[in-house]
């Protein structure tokens, strides 16, 4: 691991990025970490993040989730390209496997939250664009409307049914095989 | 980010369209979208404006990407609740024809036998007693002959034979096709007359022409291996395919048997139930 492309890796991880929240707080990070959004990502590659990222649409308990996630994922990222050429192949299936493995738990653990700070890391993810956590995130609120019928889903997020008795019942009648 | 505050947490409002619409595009089950478009007015808006059942079938079932328009045939009036959604007639009836299309793909329903008529076979040895027809009768014995279709057979066995089938809608999914092999039974050592392999062709051109001598359609399966036994033998498809014309071609290659009077390679099916059908009538290419 002596090659001037690995010692280029090590200084960019170690560079480091400020993220600032919509309430001024600041974030320190590595490169590597920030990198995994696409937004920042392009921001340093237009070498805009001298004094640090302003981020106006996401507040310091979002922000230090977000943070959460993309270090857990970039240290996963990160020790799968170092075991690649470090063990037998035999070897890296385990560590690989072992990897992800603990990263699904990371993934589970991080989904435990309360309905608000959900909604609140869809749009931090999408805004930021960081793929991952967006798909997490937003399969975890299709997996809650999975099964359900329109009186759970409604009951579940608060909405209120606004079609007419009749525009409900031809709906129904329309899409009977789904309601069977 | 106070939509929580009202007690409302209605996620189409909260995240906006384009996020929501990576939460709708996850929800793969025909069901759960029907569901979610019966939610409220506005849902059921975002559902149909995006075309989100049509995306789904096409996931489901890429044929139909060549569908450039969808008609409804239906013996009543439009009604008024048609409009609940304020999305335009047409797409709002897009939806209404994607979203069935999509419960019916996926429809836990046992399907249907859909083959209705024979066309044509690639040769016939005794017209009436071994013809193409006796495929569709799934008894061994009719009466008191064994009931089959024999090919004239051929010197090279390498020479494929084929049989091919009128489905009884010019629109069917067919996900599996049953054939089998016929076992002569009054030689001593009970020859089968199978195919080493068989191959499937589905659908048509669709120019009115039903007395072509193969499907030369949309969809031309990998070759599967037949067993030599004298049972009814299953092919199912390596996903749900769009028949479009309404024409399958089953091709028997490689013969394994010479017949036991004559010394040519001859296939003998008795019964093709093919199957797994789902037919569609009132979807128009």
């Amino acid at each position: 691991m002596a090659s001037a492309g690995s010692g280029d890796e090590k200084a960019a991880a170690a560079a480091m990025i400020t993220l600032i929240s919509s309430d001024n707080e600041k974030f320190e990070v590595t490169e590597a970490t920030a990198t995994l959004s696409q937004t920042i990502r392009h921001m340093i590659e237009d070498g805009c993040t001298d004094g640090g990222v302003p981020l106006p649409n996401v507040t310091s308990k979002i922000l230090a989730r977000v943070i959460e996630y993309c270090k857990k994922h970039a240290t996963a990222a990160a020790g799968e390209e170092g075991s690649s050429s470090s063990f037998s192949d035999a070897a890296f299936l385990e560590v690989d496997r072992a990897f992800l493995e603990e990263l699904e738990e990371f993934d589970d653990a991080f989904l435990e939250v309360d309905r608000a700070t959900l909604f609140d890391l869809i749009l931090a993810a999408n805004y930021l664009d960081i793929k991952g956590l967006l798909n997490l995130t937003c399969q975890k609120v299709a997996d809650s409307v999975k099964g359900k019928t329109p009186e759970q889903i409604r009951e579940m997020y608060n909405i209120v049914n606004d079609l007419t008795p009749e525009e409900e019942a031809e709906i129904r009648r329309e899409t009977q095989w789904a309601f069977e | 980010m106070a939509a929580g505050d009202s007690g409302g947490w209605d996620f189409l409002d909260w995240l906006g369209p384009d996020t929501s619409a990576c939460i709708f595009h996850r929800l793969d089950d025909p069901a759960d979208l029907a569901h979610a478009a019966a939610v409220s007015r506005s849902w059921r808006q975002f559902i149909i404006v995006n075309g989100f059942s049509k995306r789904l079938c096409l996931r489901i079932c890429p044929d139909l990407a060549c569908f450039t328009r969808a008609a409804e045939v239906t013996k009543s009036p439009p009604s008024p609740a048609a409009h609940a959604s304020g999305a335009s007639h047409d797409t709002e009836k897009e939806h209404r024809i994607y979203s069935n299309l999509c419960g019916a793909l996926v429809s836990p329903k046992p399907s249907a036998n859909c083959i209705r008529d024979c066309i044509c076979a690639s040769s016939t040895d005794r017209f009436k007693a071994e013809r193409m027809q006796n495929t569709l009768d799934p008894r061994e014995v009719v009466g008191i002959r064994p009931s089959y279709w024999s090919s004239k057979g051929q010197d090279d066995p390498d020479v494929p034979e084929s049989l091919t089938y009128r489905l009884c809608s010019d629109l069917c999914i067919v996900d599996e096709i049953r054939i089998r092999p016929y076992q002569e039974s009054f030689h001593d050592h009970h020859p089968i007359f199978s195919s080493k392999m068989v191959r499937f062709r589905i659908g048509s051109n669709g120019d009115g022409n039903h007395q072509r001598v193969i499907a030369d359609g949309n969809y031309t399966s990998p070759v599967f291996p037949m067993l030599q036994e004298n049972m009814l033998q299953s092919f199912k498809l390596p996903r749900p395919v769009l028949c479009i014309g309404g024409v399958v071609t089953i091709e028997l290659l490689g013969g394994m048997q010479k017949g036991i009077d004559d010394m040519y390679y001859t296939r003998k099916m008795g019964a093709l139930t093919s199957r797994l059908y789902r037919k569609y009538q009132n979807i128009f290419r």
